[in-house]
């Protein structure tokens, strides 16, 4: 039985935008083996709380004719392939996203026999169907030369449903039903739901109407910040009142029969105080550090940012109004333009308090 | 075409991979994703236990009679992933999951005799009804009976029932997942021990999903 190895890795290289991803097949064997062919085939795969998916990227011939790799040398091959568009790598609390390079080497039939059977023990990559062997690795597709950038423009923030006075009413109810009724029929039940809805929404549309409309503007300062101006109309009055963003990862599980949505926060800001709040606030917000939170829909997964404000209402009811905005990556922005930017927005504030 | 994967499970099928027992730490290093993630469809055959002989399904599904093979259970006991399973035996007919990527038209509107449909309660009783009419085999999954349909449809139906776990199947689902995402097939199967399991089942039941989303949740 022959006692022939063949070791093969795959190496990536560091992977820019805008640029190839290239790396090497390293192969080393202990005789001589015609390989009749290599290719390297790249490709994206989502992971998690959610059927699995890949997307091919691209399919790469690592030889374009027979060689003969040298026993007892390094034999390294060298392959590269253009990267258009593409998902970042990302790695969340319900998924992750990597990318792969499998490396399938055709050893050449004559030669194959000389590997044995018995070859699988001293190889690191596994045996494919058509008698291929197999390398893989995965790698990192991460921009780094670019800094997120918030998509500028006047957002509305949209009022939460509350359901803390509801909750509280239907306890309320509850008691007073098993106090008062003997016969516990399904009725009460159907009442008891119908009057928790007709509270929580009638008092989500009567908090609408009495705080009156809000808005944000957003625009950019320079590569780690961005500016958020906090408009409101002479209603709006709440107590307490903070401003933050976050990141949130929302995930739609459809493994199964029913449909599931698993939505975590995966980043949130400081939270800043709006203090004599009398007709608009401005706040600048630093951008998170880690570079793969930038707004994404692949599939059944979404990132996306959001700002909060909340607050509590005059009755003493803890409200949360949110307005969802997108952020992309780009070049970032040279320096005296964002400084421009920032005394642009102080002087715009300035006029506005007047 | 065999693809790879199928060769790595071959290989660890027929080689005796001594296994280590862990109290649910896993090495990261040790595999290329997280293994309790979701597979994706081409490895459902190579992680799903049977909780049924095919060989029987396949016969009923091809011999001419008319009927109505239901997947009966709550959520996450693995109906979705025997109807996936099932399906890609038998290539030749359409799966439909409704809600999701199909409508009732497209599934009415098929040329094939013979249909899976994940999702049958996205149909109204009468659109059931006419389904279990239209075609001569409706293989489907649902949380609860569609017996009445069936009776008024005048079609023979075949429950089977997605209830009850054991450690042992477990051990073998979990052991399925982790050689699927295992970096070197050389290094020993990490084992999950018989209390842990246990541990396991008297939290989630005969949930599957369940454990496997926790697992999932404790590697990340």
């Amino acid at each position: 039985m022959s006692s022939s190895t063949l070791q093969a890795e795959v190496c990536i290289d560091d992977v820019q935008k805008d640029t190839d991803i290239s790396g090497y097949v390293h192969i080393v064997t202990s005789e001589d083996i015609l390989m009749d062919e290599i290719t390297a085939k790249i490709y994206f795969e989502a992971r998690g709380r959610m059927r699995g998916f890949t997307k091919d990227i691209a399919t790469i011939a690592v030889i374009n004719a027979p060689i003969i790799i040298k026993a007892g040398e390094e034999n390294i091959l060298p392959f590269s392939c253009p990267l258009d568009e593409y998902v970042e790598s990302y790695e969340g609390q319900n998924v992750s996203f990597t990318y792969n390079c499998e490396v399938k080497m055709h050893v050449d039939e004559d030669d194959f026999k000389k590997l044995g059977l018995n070859f699988m023990a001293s190889v690191k990559s596994f045996l494919t169907s058509d008698k291929r062997l197999r390398a893989r690795t995965q790698f990192e597709v991460i921009d780094r030369q670019h800094t997120y950038r918030v998509k500028e423009g006047t957002y509305d923030f949209g009022l939460k449903l509350n359901y803390v006075l509801p909750i509280a009413v239907g306890i309320i109810m509850s008691m007073l039903f098993i106090a008062f009724t003997q016969d516990n029929t399904i009725w009460y039940v159907v009442l008891g739901i119908i009057v928790i809805a007709a509270v929580t929404y009638g008092i989500h549309f009567y908090l609408e109407d009495t705080l009156g409309k809000l808005t944000m503007t957003l625009e950019n300062v320079d590569e780690t910040h961005f500016c958020c101006r906090v408009e409101k109309t002479r209603k709006f009055k709440l107590k307490e009142q903070f401003v933050y963003y976050e990141i949130i990862e929302e995930v739609e599980d459809r493994r199964g029969t029913k449909t599931t949505t698993y939505r975590e926060c995966q980043y949130a800001s400081l939270r800043k105080e709006m203090k004599n709040f009398s007709k608009n606030a401005e706040f600048t917000f630093e951008y998170p550090t880690r570079l793969d939170y930038a707004t994404l829909k692949a599939d059944t997964v979404e990132i996306y940012w959001r700002m909060c404000l909340t607050g509590v209402s005059s009755l003493g009811l803890p409200l949360k109004y949110t307005a969802t905005f997108k952020v992309k990556k780009d070049r970032p922005i040279p320096v005296e333009e964002g400084q421009k930017a920032l005394k642009s927005n102080e002087n715009d504030t300035k006029l506005l308090n007047k | 075409m065999l693809d790879a994967t199928t060769y790595n499970r071959i290989f660890w099928q027929i080689n005796v991979i001594p296994t280590t027992k862990t109290e649910s730490k896993l090495l990261k290093s040790n595999y290329h994703f997280n293994p309790f993630a979701g597979v994706l469809d081409v490895e459902v055959k190579h992680t799903i236990v049977p909780r049924f002989s095919i060989a029987e399904i396949v016969t009923e599904i091809e011999t001419k009679q008319s009927i109505a093979i239901e997947f009966l259970g709550k959520h996450g006991r693995g109906k979705t992933t025997h109807l996936i399973w099932l399906q890609q035996q038998l290539p030749q007919y359409p799966i439909f999951q409704l809600g999701k990527t199909a409508n009732y038209t497209e599934v009415l509107q098929h040329v094939s005799e013979v249909v899976f449909v994940d999702g049958i309660h996205h149909l109204s009783f009468k659109e059931r009804v006419q389904l279990f009419k239209t075609k001569r085999v409706v293989v489907y999954t649902t949380h609860f009976t569609r017996k009445l349909a069936c009776l008024f449809a005048q079609k023979k139906q075949k429950v089977i029932r997605f209830k009850g776990i054991d450690t042992h199947t477990l051990q073998q689902i979990i052991t399925n997942r982790l050689a699927l995402a295992q970096t070197d097939f050389r290094e020993p199967t990490a084992h999950f021990s018989e209390s842990e399991l246990q541990k396991l089942i008297n939290r989630y039941g005969d949930n599957y999903r369940g454990i496997i989303n926790n697992l999932y949740e404790n590697y990340q």
